[in-house]
């Protein structure tokens, strides 16, 4: 059930690039204390449909309320309630973490005390604190993600977009990116996380909208997506022998919806597939084939991804 | 404002933390000045005159009338002149002692006045070419203005000197005509001749290494998009125009600063150059950096990249510089050269700083400073509206 205060509205977002449109139509809404994840794969129109949304970028049609405030290139009450992380690296080597936060805090209207105790606070949130009087250029990776968290998060906006954070992040940093937005969502921020990684839409993200080719072609809980492919789970066999016979052996299982075949691999859609795997072995062993190997998929984003447009979100 | 401040804070603080913004600003511009100036420290114009020797064989009114006119260039310190007869002027010549002698020969007047041909004779220096030619315009010249008679001359070449090669000679003739007539003697006495050259040039480095100190924050723009820290500007509560501004006002404050290190350090020694009047030169440096960064953003609004932009700008820095006359005065060029300086700040900004150092008043370099706004008019708004897509899609 959405929020009650609604953080963001688009409606109707299009974008075109000579006869390439980029996204066409997008509309979605995002409620205070919500995580919204814009998923899809590389070149879907994530970015594009952020740059409308933070006024980044001339729309072609479409609205965008933020806070309240219609967004506009001096839209600037809109923008003040935006807190950007672009997908780039957006900080100045040559300046110090803390130099980087104070010149785009100032961008933002804070003002010495103030200025000072919000840099204090962020560095703590991305524990840079220690770290915050060296130019940038010496930081690792994951650090000079965690500052671009940091500034994002320095004007205290009601809506933190952040446009693929863990590009090209080690594990370790991954990971404590990912718990600093969950805390944050937590905490009561909007959030509009974009990502082509399933697993970090599932584990961040209140709802999910499903882009690909510029259009928002799914939205909802991850529940409400994986109903759309039903409740089957996939099985993959990987098989040596008698694969065909195999294959006709088992559709015969009840409960087993489809048998299909492709290079030593058995592909199976099948409800309940832990409870049917035993007979699933079975006849295939009773068709002469030898099962070397077992997977198993449950519904997920990625399988949802899949039914919608017939690829992978990585492809 | 406060967008315009902070990002050109930002800029100021980025480049006084890079060393090459003050080998480029400052540096550079008073090494060379220096190398350069050193080599004629002390020297003005009067120093530089070709010292030619008269020998009036003719004693009526033509040879007496080129006398007068040579005797005129000496006056306005064009050249040393002294008058001699032929064995003496043969003698210095043979020793070195002067660049070339002029003789009017027996009989030069009277042949002018009945039209016949006659021949104004050169004895030239093989030691000194250049100045043999001069010698051999000047004649030339003279012998135009007389009489529309053919009169020749004749250059009585030492055999171990390289023919006079007769495409200069039009050159000479024109420089020679344009310093025996009345109207170019007063160029002569126009203000900034005779200021020297070690003040020339730090007039010269100052400007032509301002166009270079300024390309920091204009050309910044470029690496704001490609870093992406363009998107956090553009998504700001800022105006797009203040990133502008701001850029542009951070280039303006290291340009006069540039500038102002270099007055204040050309003006001791060992250069000593006497800017002249401070007001002026204020108008006129302000002039000067707000067309330099004007030209830097037309420059750089049309390059892909800023590695493009970079090489664009230097490009034209250098090109424009030696046009205008950093490295050397433009009143020694002639021509097509010399017209085409009148197309470049610098040559304004140059003649503008010498009119101060020889006395001129900031009233006088106003006619300059509004030339060269027009300049930063023409080509900042062309650069601006350029570089306006940028931030319109970071």
């Amino acid at each position: 059930m959405p929020p009650a205060e609604t953080i963001l509205e688009a409606r109707g977002l299009t974008k075109t690039f000579g006869t390439r449109t980029a996204v066409d139509d997008v509309s979605f809404r995002i409620g205070a204390g919500e995580t919204y994840g814009l998923l899809g794969p590389n070149g879907a129109g994530k970015t594009t449909t952020i740059s409308m949304v933070c006024g980044l970028m001339d729309r072609d049609a479409g609205e965008v309320t933020v806070a309240g405030s219609a967004m506009g290139p001096t839209a600037f009450e809109a923008k003040r309630a935006i807190g950007l992380v672009p997908q780039d690296l957006a900080l100045y080597p040559d300046l110090s973490g803390r130099e980087n936060l104070a010149f785009f805090g100032r961008l933002y209207g804070l003002r010495r005390a103030e200025l000072r105790r919000r840099i204090d606070d962020v560095l703590g949130v991305v524990q840079l604190a220690d770290r915050a009087e060296e130019k940038t250029e010496k930081y690792s990776g994951g650090m000079k993600r965690r500052l671009n968290i940091a500034i994002g998060l320095l004007h205290q906006p009601q809506l933190l977009i952040l446009d693929e954070p863990t590009v090209g992040v080690d594990p370790q940093s991954r990971n404590a990116i990912l718990a600093s937005v969950e805390r944050l969502g937590a905490g009561g921020l909007a959030v509009l996380y974009t990502t082509h990684y399933m697993e970090e839409a599932e584990r961040l993200c209140d709802r999910v909208g499903i882009i690909d080719a510029g259009y928002l072609i799914a939205e909802g809980t991850r529940a409400d997506l994986v109903a759309l492919v039903g409740a089957e789970d996939r099985v993959q066999l990987g098989v040596a022998g008698a694969v065909e016979a195999a294959a006709m052996a088992i559709g015969e299982v009840a409960g087993v919806q489809q048998a299909t075949t492709s290079e030593g691999t058995i592909h199976l859609i099948v409800k309940e597939a832990r409870r049917l795997l035993p007979d699933i072995l079975a006849r295939a062993a009773a068709a002469r084939a030898t099962v070397n190997r077992v997977d198993v998929a449950e519904p997920d984003l990625e399988a949802v991804f899949l039914h919608l447009t017939g690829k992978a979100l990585r492809d | 404002m406060r967008g315009v401040w902070t990002v050109a804070r930002k800029d100021l603080r980025q480049r006084l933390r890079d060393r090459s913004a003050y080998v480029i600003g400052i540096v550079a511009p008073l090494v060379l000045a220096t190398l350069m100036g050193a080599q004629t420290l002390g020297t003005t114009s009067e120093d530089l005159a070709y010292d030619f020797a008269f020998v009036n064989e003719d004693g009526g009114e033509r040879g007496a009338a080129f006398g007068a006119v040579l005797a005129a260039l000496d006056d306005e310190g064009v050249i040393k002149l002294r008058v001699v007869d032929r064995v003496a002027a043969n003698r210095l010549v043979d020793a070195n002692a002067i660049t070339a002698a002029i003789v009017a020969p027996a009989g030069f007047s009277a042949e002018v006045d009945a039209g016949q041909a006659t021949t104004l004779e050169v004895i030239a220096n093989p030691e000194d070419e250049t100045g043999s030619q001069v010698a051999e315009a000047f004649a030339r010249s003279f012998a135009n203005e007389v009489s529309a008679v053919s009169m020749s001359v004749q250059t009585a070449l030492d055999a171990r000197t390289t023919p006079v090669d007769e495409a200069t000679i039009p050159t000479l003739v024109e420089r020679a005509l344009d310093v025996s007539s009345p109207a170019l003697l007063a160029r002569a006495e126009a203000p900034g001749a005779g200021v020297g050259f070690a003040a020339h040039i730090s007039f010269g480095m100052a400007v032509f290494f301002l166009f270079f100190t300024v390309q920091f924050g204009v050309l910044s723009l470029i690496d704001e998009r490609v870093s992406g820290t363009m998107a956090r500007l553009v998504a700001a509560p800022i105006r797009r125009s203040s990133i502008l501004a701001g850029k542009a006002f951070g280039s303006f404050v290291l340009g006069v600063a540039s500038v102002a290190v270099l007055v204040v350090a050309t003006s001791l020694p060992p250069l000593e150059t006497d800017w002249g009047n401070l007001a002026g030169v204020a108008l006129l440096t302000v002039a000067g950096v707000l067309a330099a960064v004007g030209i830097v953003a037309l420059i750089g609004g049309f390059a892909r990249n800023s590695e493009e932009a970079t090489g664009y700008s230097m490009f034209a820095a250098v090109v424009l510089g030696l046009l205008g006359g950093a490295f050397f005065p433009v009143g020694l060029a002639t021509g097509t050269i010399e017209r085409a300086s009148l197309l470049t700040p610098h040559r304004w900004l140059i003649g503008g700083y010498r009119e101060l150092s020889a006395g001129g008043s900031a009233a006088d370099v106003l006619p300059a400073v509004g030339i060269v706004l027009l300049f930063a008019l023409v080509a900042g708004s062309i650069g601006l509206f350029r570089f306006r897509t940028l931030t319109r899609s970071p």
